[in-house]
């Protein structure tokens, strides 16, 4: 009995939902929200984590294209068995042959600098590169820095940026060159530390 | 109480608080879907609801497509009673309902129960107040030890259906193999385990003498004890009093609904046919007493003081 | 002759295990197989109230595995059909009181003289599943067009994958609404085994005969009339090996609701 009013009633109002403009299907959301949850529990990459791929894949690829960085999609799709990791990258324009040039030899000189570090030897090349990793300082030595600090100093790097040279430990620097996340990991657990001791 | 033997042979669809017919269609939907519903004389007991004759035809249909007929009808409204009467259907009133509800219950009950005592004379489960008097315990039941003690029974009293019957003997013989030395000593001289709390189920309460619990015993509940049990409450789950082999052991309890009967060697279950609800609460009880009596479990009604 | 031990699990709880285990080891029966359901949800067990057998329960699992019985006489025969039985879980302990050793010593006996054997698993994915997975050889994943149930579905399909014995695993997919379907409020059969990439072997329609079958402690298989029952039995077939396609829920209507329609429309002083 009762099932007749309740299919009665959903008949009434199917009628009406029918005529009107739906936006987004509840069942597409459903599927996207479920499909997402699913990729992320069977490959352990958490939403942050995935966040942090993402940003440095923009990085990498920005060097040598210019990127709408908002519009980067970045998903995993399941080919039957399969599951691929797909990006998808609006590309506004392509970089000049110098900017490519540039980056390529900051990328070279980053590298030199990590090889030079294990002899803490203080050269003027050193010094010239030292200035410019100095740029990311501002953004590093912020307090209270999650993992924006990490894609700010990243993108510092990048653009012409003016140059604040400020006195800072010279440790500091030859640090951050290697594993960049690595000192904004550290930089999160002295926040963390901090806002604990301040609770 | 007369009650529970009026609806083990007789039915009383009670439609008297629905208003409109929305809600009569959708409480004789679920009445209907009642086991025992089948094969039933039924009053059918209406409010001050109107019903035209076409609407009482349909009710009547469905009733008996459920091989049941009806006895009588109670209404208070007049469309409804000319409906009736020109159905053929037998009417009895019922005056406004007082705020005691528990009077108009009464009354038309009694008298469809002189109507069933009249057609029904072969009951040996009977509860009739007014036929028996003077005796000190009416029996409830007797469940017999085994299948064919219940068939010879039912032929000698004429005619048990055993649908009707609460508990029926569980064959235990090929599943309890060991065999309990048969004592029968008297349980008052056992200590005595005195609880004011509510069994719950997954709750086993083992004792070696006699239990007293001022409560319930949900269903899923289990009370052993080698002694007496009584339950100031509703009895369900499973029971077993005795259980060291003390034939005399008994179990009480203000309402027995327990889903396993068990003194000293003897089971009993509760029949499939029986539909109670899975925990009862009421406050209409009927104290009764489970005991051996000629190697059966027998069901009392009152409890012998002796 | 060795019987086939199948687990029925599913990581959510909810979702129709019990159900589907009783209505498809009904069916099983029905069909002339010898089969036995294990409830291995011990301290909730439920199994039993489904097939309308609580009365009738002596022993159990428990009793059976700290030796105050045999196997044989926790076994409770069902009320109408003897080739199917039961050995219920204790309602008075809980799921450490077995190790999956223990169960799957019970199996492996049971196989002997069963053809049957269908584990009731508990929900959750900690020792009481490991306890019910233990002896299984295949696997019946039960979800509902759900996300939170897809999403534990695919936990457990990553568990059995992970386990040797398992040697397959069905999706079936349970209180699927062809009209919310219909309206895409709900997932389709296609998008949910498209999503866990699983074999489908039923698709059980929402069906509230189901509450009034659990009522009366009588598997809804029972009823002829059932679409739930029907799809039920189909899946029983489909275990047996036959070939059952997959039935057309949006087409059927349910005869007895037409009846009552009619009885309605009089009600209400329409003829």
């Amino acid at each position: 009995m009762r099932d007749l009013f309740a299919n009665l009633y959903s008949r009434v109002v199917n009628f009406f939902k029918s005529t009107e403009e739906i936006g987004e299907q509840t069942k597409e959301v459903a599927r996207n929200r479920l499909k997402l949850v699913l990729m992320q529990d069977r490959t352990n990459l958490t939403p942050a984590v995935l966040e942090r791929m993402r940003g440095e894949l923009i990085n990498l690829l920005s060097k040598y294209v210019e990127l709408d960085k908002e519009l980067l999609d970045l998903n995993f799709e399941q080919e039957g068995d399969q599951m691929a990791l797909m990006l998808s990258i609006p590309v506004v324009r392509a970089k000049t042959e110098e900017e490519i040039q540039k980056a390529i030899q900051e990328d070279e000189a980053i590298k030199d600098v990590a090889l030079a570090d294990d002899d803490e030897d203080e050269s003027s090349d050193e010094d010239e590169v030292k200035e410019e990793d100095k740029e990311d300082e501002d953004g590093v030595n912020n307090e209270g820095t999650s993992e924006e600090s990490g894609e700010d100093e990243e993108e510092k790097e990048e653009e012409p940026s003016e140059s604040e040279p400020t006195e800072e430990n010279e440790e500091e620097t030859e640090e951050k060159t290697a594993p960049k996340s690595q000192k904004s990991k550290e930089k999160e657990a002295k926040a963390e530390e901090t806002s604990e001791e301040n609770e | 109480m007369g009650n529970s033997v009026l609806e083990e042979k007789g039915f009383i669809i009670d439609l008297s608080n629905t208003v409109t017919t929305e809600q009569l269609v959708s409480e004789l939907g679920s009445i209907l879907e009642l086991p025992e519903i089948k094969n039933k004389a039924v009053c059918l007991k209406l409010g001050n609801i109107d019903l035209k004759q076409s609407q009482l035809l349909s009710i009547k249909a469905l009733i008996e497509s459920m091989e049941s007929s009806i006895q009588s009808v109670v209404t208070s409204s007049d469309v409804t009673k000319l409906s009736a009467e020109s159905l053929n259907l037998k009417i009895t009133e019922v005056v406004e309902m007082p705020q005691n509800t528990e009077e108009s219950h009464i009354e038309p009950q009694e008298q469809i129960k002189t109507d069933f005592i009249e057609k029904n004379e072969n009951h040996v489960n009977d509860i009739v107040e007014n036929e028996i008097t003077g005796q000190l315990e009416e029996i409830t039941e007797i469940i017999p030890m085994s299948e064919s003690n219940f068939q010879s029974l039912a032929k000698k009293e004429g005619l048990i259906d055993e649908s009707s019957l609460k508990y029926v003997p569980l064959d235990t013989q090929d599943v309890i193999e060991n065999e309990i030395e048969e004592k029968s000593d008297a349980t008052d001289k056992l200590p005595t385990l005195y609880m004011t709390q509510t069994l719950r189920s997954g709750q086993t309460l083992n004792y070696n003498g006699n239990v007293i619990i001022i409560g319930d015993a949900h269903p899923g509940s289990e009370i052993i004890a080698n002694g007496d049990i009584t339950v100031w409450g509703v009895l369900g789950g499973i029971v077993h009093a005795g259980a060291n082999g003390n034939t005399s052991a008994k179990i009480r309890a203000l309402k027995f609904n327990a889903i396993q009967i068990r003194i000293a060697g003897l089971y009993a279950r509760r029949n499939d046919t029986i539909n109670v609800p899975f925990v009862q609460k009421t406050s209409e009880f009927t104290p009764e007493e489970a005991r051996i009596d000629n190697k059966q479990i027998v069901i009392y009604k009152t409890i012998r003081r002796d | 002759m060795t019987g086939r031990v199948i687990v029925i699990t599913s990581g959510k709880g909810g979702v129709g295990k019990t159900t589907t285990s009783a209505n498809i080891g009904t069916a099983l029966a029905k069909a002339g197989n010898k089969v036995v359901l294990i409830d291995t949800d011990i301290g909730l067990r439920n199994l039993d109230l489904l097939l309308g057998l609580e009365n009738r329960i002596v022993y159990t699992i428990v009793d059976v595995v700290e030796e105050r019985c045999k196997l044989k006489q926790a076994l409770v025969k069902d009320k109408k059909n003897p080739n199917l039985a039961l050995l219920a879980a204790a309602q008075t302990r809980d799921k450490s009181a077995v190790t999956q050793e223990q169960l799957k010593d019970i199996c492996e006996e049971l196989k002997k003289k069963y053809d049957f054997i269908l584990l009731d698993c508990p929900a959750g994915i900690e020792q009481g599943f490991q306890n019910a997975v233990a002896g299984a050889t295949e696997a019946i994943v039960v979800t509902t067009p759900e996300m939170s149930a897809v999403r534990d579905a695919d936990r457990i399909i990553g568990l059995l994958e992970a386990r040797e014995e398992i040697e397959s695993y069905k999706l079936l997919l349970n209180r699927v609404r062809p009209n919310l379907i219909k309206e895409n409020d709900m997932m389709s059969v296609e998008d949910v085994v498209e999503i866990l990439s699983c074999k489908l072997i039923g698709i059980i329609p929402e069906d509230t005969g189901i509450i009034t079958s659990t009522n009366k402690g009588e598997p809804i298989v029972n009823v002829e009339k059932s679409l739930a029952g029907q799809a039920y039995r189909n899946v029983a077939q489909r275990i047996m090996g036959e070939d059952v396609p997959f039935l057309e829920l949006d087409k059927q209507e349910n005869a007895i609701i037409a009846k009552i329609k009619g009885i309605f429309a009089k009600l209400k002083g329409k003829v």
